[in-house]
């Protein structure tokens, strides 16, 4: 049972940090054996450079024509998200999922799309979708979070978790290290207290009882 | 034996919040890991926190924090078991100083913001959101438009009028047609003593970014609130400063000075994008409400010194 839940301030974290690195220095004093380190996701993809100006991508015609069909809300609107869901996933499975999603509008059936083109693309967050200096940015989803969640493990002795967490009460574990009970997490997180997308907050410590 | 671990300063943040007898305080909270000694000292148009038995776990410096009475809060690591945190204010306030215990242990100080309810107290301000109806104003390269996204802003902007003591009028609530002169007619009529329309820019250059403001011809006092709120607009979103615009538009307010505020360029891909965002909407509308409070504060000095 974990008895408090430590939001930890950083400097802004940009590509030139190694996440890890990151970790180990704002945790070291703080976490001890028995806790649970949450890195909000969005912080890892800016580290391993998956931070994009929209003004670098360059659509291609299939981006531009695919982009009109996701709902305009959603991340894949534009034409640079869509071109760089393309390049994430491939052609061949983004015309499976677009004819996918085409055959459950038929059937009033919502998120075939990601169900064929691939989980990972809901991870995309189009520009304003996470904190300043990289609101004008496409966030893609982290690469290879399992290994740096083990990573931390191995660096800092205490489990850690990467988490897309929302204001809406959903929490998305792309990666636990092994020593983790992930419906507890998921009631431990679902309030996001990782606050809002303007604080500086990317590192959750959550404490446990002794 | 080891020495025992001192407690580290995990996070500072503030937030606007209200009392049950409805005042509004601004709140600085320090989160640590523990309970550490502390005293608050008035020093120039602020409070300073010194804090003994307690490390920065968190980069020294200063954050931004301009919600209308705060402007900073700076941390500093004076020796290596104390540290002084200075909470700079573009006013005087009151404050209380207390701590709660659990895990973070928060030091907590509530900043009075009486002195804006001074400066707003019965000024009546036409928030006027562009377009709406049959004209929707500028579009977005995907699907906003501007009469839809300025009504969310310049409702968020009513609200932090109100709140701070204000009596701000929309001249629409809905999706509703007004012409020019019924916009003017609600200035007249509510006997305004500021109105600011809330528009968003449109180019023919998807390139074409950032934020400007405009004022009505001929109309110091005009020029002089657009400045201000354009400054507090910019540094509030980030985006480029496309300056300050004289518009020939509302000459029949008489002297009411008279404020257009193009938030964003709506046909720019990213800054459209920026616009799906609640977090947005909230930090333009509290960019505004800085400038206007500015206006006004600056309104008050210079009869201060008349008298």
């Amino acid at each position: 049972m974990i008895s408090g839940r430590i939001p930890v301030r950083t400097h802004i974290i940009t590509e030139e940090d190694n996440i890890v690195d990151v970790v180990k220095k704002y945790t070291g004093e703080i976490a001890g054996p028995g806790d649970i380190i949450a890195v909000a996701e969005s912080v890892v993809s800016i580290t391993q450079g998956r931070a994009i100006l929209p003004e670098k991508v360059k659509p291609g015609l299939l981006a531009r024509f695919l982009c009109r069909f996701p709902g305009k809300d959603g991340s894949l609107a534009t034409p640079q998200a869509m071109q760089l869901a393309i390049e994430e996933t491939g052609v061949p499975r983004i015309f499976l999922g677009a004819t996918a999603a085409a055959l459950g509008k038929v059937i009033r059936r919502k998120g075939d799309f990601y169900r064929v083109a691939g989980r990972h693309l809901t991870l995309i967050d189009d520009v304003a979708g996470t904190m300043w200096p990289f609101e004008r940015h496409i966030i893609l989803g982290p690469k290879n979070p399992r290994g740096i969640v083990e990573e931390i493990r191995e660096k800092t002795g205490v489990e850690a978790v990467i988490v897309d967490v929302n204001d809406i009460g959903n929490v998305d574990i792309l990666g636990a290290s092994s020593g983790i009970n992930q419906a507890d997490l998921i009631r431990d997180l679902k309030d996001n207290p990782f606050g809002n997308d303007d604080q500086q907050t990317p590192i959750v410590i959550l404490k446990m009882v002794n | 034996m080891s020495e025992p671990k001192l407690p580290r300063i995990t996070n500072i943040w503030s937030k606007v919040v209200e009392n049950e007898a409805g005042s509004l305080f601004t709140r600085v909270v320090v989160e640590s890991t523990g309970p550490f000694a502390c005293h608050a000292r008035a020093q120039g148009g602020g409070l300073v926190l010194e804090a003994s038995g307690v490390v920065a776990n968190m980069p020294e410096g200063s954050m931004d924090v301009s919600d209308g009475l705060v402007r900073e809060i700076t941390l500093a690591q004076t020796c290596p078991d104390a540290a002084e945190i200075t909470i700079a204010t573009d006013h005087p306030a009151g404050y209380d100083l207390a701590v709660t215990g659990g895990i973070p242990v928060r030091t907590v100080v509530n900043l009075e913001r009486s002195f804006l309810h001074g400066l707003f107290r019965d000024k009546k301000i036409i928030v006027d959101p562009g377009h709406g109806g049959a004209d929707p104003g500028g579009r977005g390269p995907v699907n906003l438009l501007e009469k839809n996204v300025v009504l969310l802003i310049a409702k968020e902007l009513k609200r932090l009028l109100e709140k701070a003591g204000a009596k701000p009028v929309l001249t629409r609530t809905g999706d509703e047609s007004l012409t020019s002169a019924d916009r003017v007619g609600i200035a007249k009529k509510e006997k305004a003593d500021l109105f600011l329309g809330i528009h968003t820019h449109a180019a023919k250059d998807c390139k074409v970014g950032g934020t400007a403001v405009r004022y009505r011809v001929n109309s110091p006092e005009s020029s002089d609130a657009a400045e201000l709120i354009g400054e507090e607009l910019v540094k509030k979103l980030k985006l480029a400063d496309r300056g300050k615009k004289e518009m020939h538009k509302y000459t029949g307010l008489g002297s009411v000075p008279a404020v257009e505020v193009e938030v964003v360029t709506i046909t720019n891909w990213v800054e459209e994008g920026l616009l799906r965002s609640p977090t947005v909407h909230k930090k333009a509308a509290q960019g505004i409400f800085n400038g206007v409070k500015n206006y006004f504060a600056a309104g008050t000095a210079q009869k201060q010194v008349k008298v």
